[in-house]
């Protein structure tokens, strides 16, 4: 197969490089249009924060662009120097960059093992090129199986499964001790950067209320503004905490906030049963005694990252069937672009040939008029077709062989055999 | 139709149990394809043979058979809807103990056994209201076992997705109380309905002194004990359920007790399995 993938990836380039040739919005558009434009080829640029890669392709023989000149061309629409970019890009063609794009597709090139978000960059990469009219029939094809690929690996794998962010895990604990949020109340102890973030989850599954409390009331007041919530000083935690459902807190407190006495204070004036604390402060805020898992459901830092690393353990344990099943597909799609494009040259030997017996068949015909009994006729006509189907049937045979054994091979193949036999045009088969 | 016995409905349904177990701990969904087939299997062989034999509803033989049926329906219902798709897993167990203790009480003596067909309006009533505060006491019960198992996980801070799935702990605590403030008005209308035929006909039924009388009696007071609970001193979570599991419990020793009525009222002859 005729295609060739170019890319920087988190393995291979520092952020410094990628950061500077990642290409989006109009950017993109502009890098496909050059890239079709300067190399007449189908192509596809994918650009994550993770990975920046090209996928370049033509139905012909006809050789693709290199590191080099594809260098230059990025260089000067990104204005990098194009030797550096020369020394960072990595090339794979053929059946190896088929496999790529399937493993890139099914998460496991990724940063964050099985991670849910490159199949859907994959898809969104390809609809770009597809509507800037960059992307023809060879890469319809394999971004189109690519997105097959992703869906096996997500359904037969678990290499999908459960959640890897801090911020993640915490929210499936909450959904594990409440069913619904529309009369719940976040209180949030802090306002740092793992406030915001986590906070962030928690929103999106809709709260009541959100409460932000921290130290500096400023800091709590431009938190709760940006998530809808309010703020409160202070001096009114244990408020706060009584009227709370789910306590986040983050703060950079060095001794523990809320002591295991505090809390029995508090709990009496909670009107509220259920209440999860999630203490993600580094030293820990709140006492690990008042944890029961009925009443009170606290997990801290070391409990969402053991349940992080515990699920990427046990992701790993998945990459040997994902793998299996980036092979199959990947031969797979390369047996049905052999057939395909077999398919297409059958095709065309065969209309030639018939074209050349019907010329040759109708001449003798002219010219025995009036001494052929149309009882004649059709046995010259069916000789002629007898010849033409036991002449094509080695080559066809030999071709729908090669198809069936998904035999892609490099350089001189049974087609271009073929083509170079029979005079046929590369484009057409 | 004499040939279905508790064999075909036993064993369909444990059969299913180990189905559903190995279900929620495997991606095939064969085996969950399987578990419904088995029991939906068990529930047809049940409903046939409560059709042929048509025990009788007041023996502790009929009470529990029909008692576990309607479990078995609501429960495979239920898993069909995909709503609670652990729930088998609990009910299950739920639905063989009370078919266990109908072959163990079918065996014996038919204690007065009255035919559904003899009974009298007021009868009906108390049987019906009797049977329905069984399922939701048996759904609370099953609720409650769910509960604490969920309290269980998180307590020991399992990691989410992980083992038995489970609805919520506020999903799971709402169906509990759901289920006493649903069951308590049922088996309260049972039980005054039951003391009003006693009341009225005391020399035709067994008296106040029947193992089955003294035994709801005690289950009502036990069960008034845990609505004063529930709803005065505010008992919620894993005390609630264990109250509720406790509860149940009494309800199936008291559903195993005999009804000693007068011999005129007793069936010809007693179903055996």
């Amino acid at each position: 197969m005729n295609l060739v993938m170019m890319g920087v990836n988190f393995r291979t380039t520092p952020v410094q490089v990628r950061e500077k040739l990642a290409l989006s919005g109009d950017t993109l558009t502009q890098a496909l249009e050059a890239i079709q434009r300067a190399f007449n080829c189908e192509s596809v640029i994918l650009s994550t924060c993770n990975r920046v890669e090209m996928y370049f392709a033509r139905l012909d023989g006809t050789a693709l662009p290199g590191v080099g000149e594809m260098a230059e061309l990025l260089g000067r629409l990104v204005e990098l120097e194009s030797g550096s970019l020369a020394d960072n890009l990595r090339s794979t063609e053929g059946e190896k960059a088929v496999r790529h794009l399937f493993r890139v597709v099914a998460s496991l090139d990724s940063l964050v093992l099985g991670e849910g978000q490159i199949a859907g960059q994959v898809k969104q990469a390809y609809e770009v090129a597809r509507l800037a009219g960059a992307s023809g029939p060879a890469l319809n094809g394999l971004f189109q199986w690519a997105r097959q690929v992703a869906r096996r690996v997500r359904t037969e794998t678990g290499l999908a499964h459960g959640h890897v962010s801090v911020s993640s895990v915490a929210v499936d604990y909450v959904r594990e001790v409440f069913d619904h949020f529309d009369d719940k109340t976040v209180a949030v102890l802090g306002a740092g950067k793992m406030a915001e973030l986590t906070l962030k989850q928690l929103t999106d599954l809709k709260p009541k209320r959100v409460i932000v409390t921290n130290r500096s009331l400023e800091r709590a007041e431009n938190l709760a503004l940006a998530h809808g919530g309010q703020a409160a000083p202070w001096a009114e935690l244990d408020s706060v905490l009584a009227r709370a459902d789910i306590v986040l807190s983050t703060t950079g407190s060095p001794d523990p906030i809320v002591t295991l006495d505090r809390w029995r204070q508090i709990s009496r004036k909670r009107k509220k049963g259920r209440c999860v604390v999630l203490d993600i402060a580094v030293p820990r805020d709140f006492d690990p005694r008042i944890h029961d898992g009925d009443s009170v459901c606290l997990f801290n830092i070391d409990d969402l990252n053991s349940v992080r690393n515990a699920t990427l353990e046990e992701r790993r344990s998945h990459i040997p069937a994902a793998e299996q099943i980036v092979d199959q597909e990947a031969a797979r799609f390369l047996r049905d672009w052999t057939r395909r494009k077999h398919g297409n040259a059958i095709a065309r030997l065969t209309r030639e040939f018939e074209a050349k017996r019907e010329n040759i068949v109708s001449k003798l015909l002219q010219k025995l008029n009036g001494r052929l009994s149309p009882e004649d006729k059709r046995y010259i006509e069916g000789a002629f077709r007898l010849l033409q189907n036991q002449y094509l049937h080695g080559p066809i045979a030999a071709l729908a062989e090669e198809s069936a054994n998904g035999a892609v091979q490099e350089g001189h193949t049974l087609l271009d055999a073929l083509r170079k036999l029979f005079r046929l045009p590369e484009a057409d088969s | 139709m004499d040939r279905i016995t508790f064999v075909c409905f036993g064993a369909s349904y444990l059969t299913a149990l180990v189905l559903y177990l190995a279900a929620q701990f495997n991606r095939f969904q064969w085996l969950r394809t399987g578990a419904i087939v088995f029991h939906g299997a068990g529930a047809l062989a049940q409903s046939l043979y409560l059709a042929y034999h048509q025990p009788a509803l007041f023996s502790p033989f009929g009470f529990l058979l029909f008692f576990s049926w309607l479990v078995a329906l609501v429960t495979l219902q239920l898993d069909l809807s995909s709503r609670v798709r652990s729930i088998n897993i609990f009910a299950m167990p739920v639905v063989l103990m009370l078919v266990a203790l109908a072959w163990f009480r079918g065996t014996a003596v038919e204690e007065g056994a009255i035919l559904m067909r003899d009974a009298r309006a007021w009868s009906v009533v108390h049987a019906a209201s009797l049977v329905l505060a069984s399922l939701f006491l048996g759904f609370g019960a099953v609720a409650a076992g769910m509960y604490l198992v969920r309290a269980r996980q998180l307590r020991n801070k399992h990691r989410p997705g992980t083992g038995v799935q489970l609805p919520s702990l506020e999903q799971l605590e709402s169906k509990v109380r759901q289920s006493v403030a649903i069951t308590f008005p049922l088996l309260t209308i049972g039980v005054l309905i039951g003391a009003g035929m006693l009341w009225g006909d005391a020399a035709h039924l067994g008296g106040w002194a029947d193992p089955r009388v003294l035994g709801t009696l005690v289950l009502w007071l036990d069960f008034s004990v845990l609505v004063c609970l529930r709803y005065v001193f505010k008992v919620r979570g894993r005390l609630l359920a264990l109250l509720v599991i406790v509860a149940f419990v009494l309800l199936v020793v008291c559903a195993a007790l005999p009804h000693s009525l007068p011999a005129r009222w007793h069936t010809p002859t007693g179903v055996q399995s």
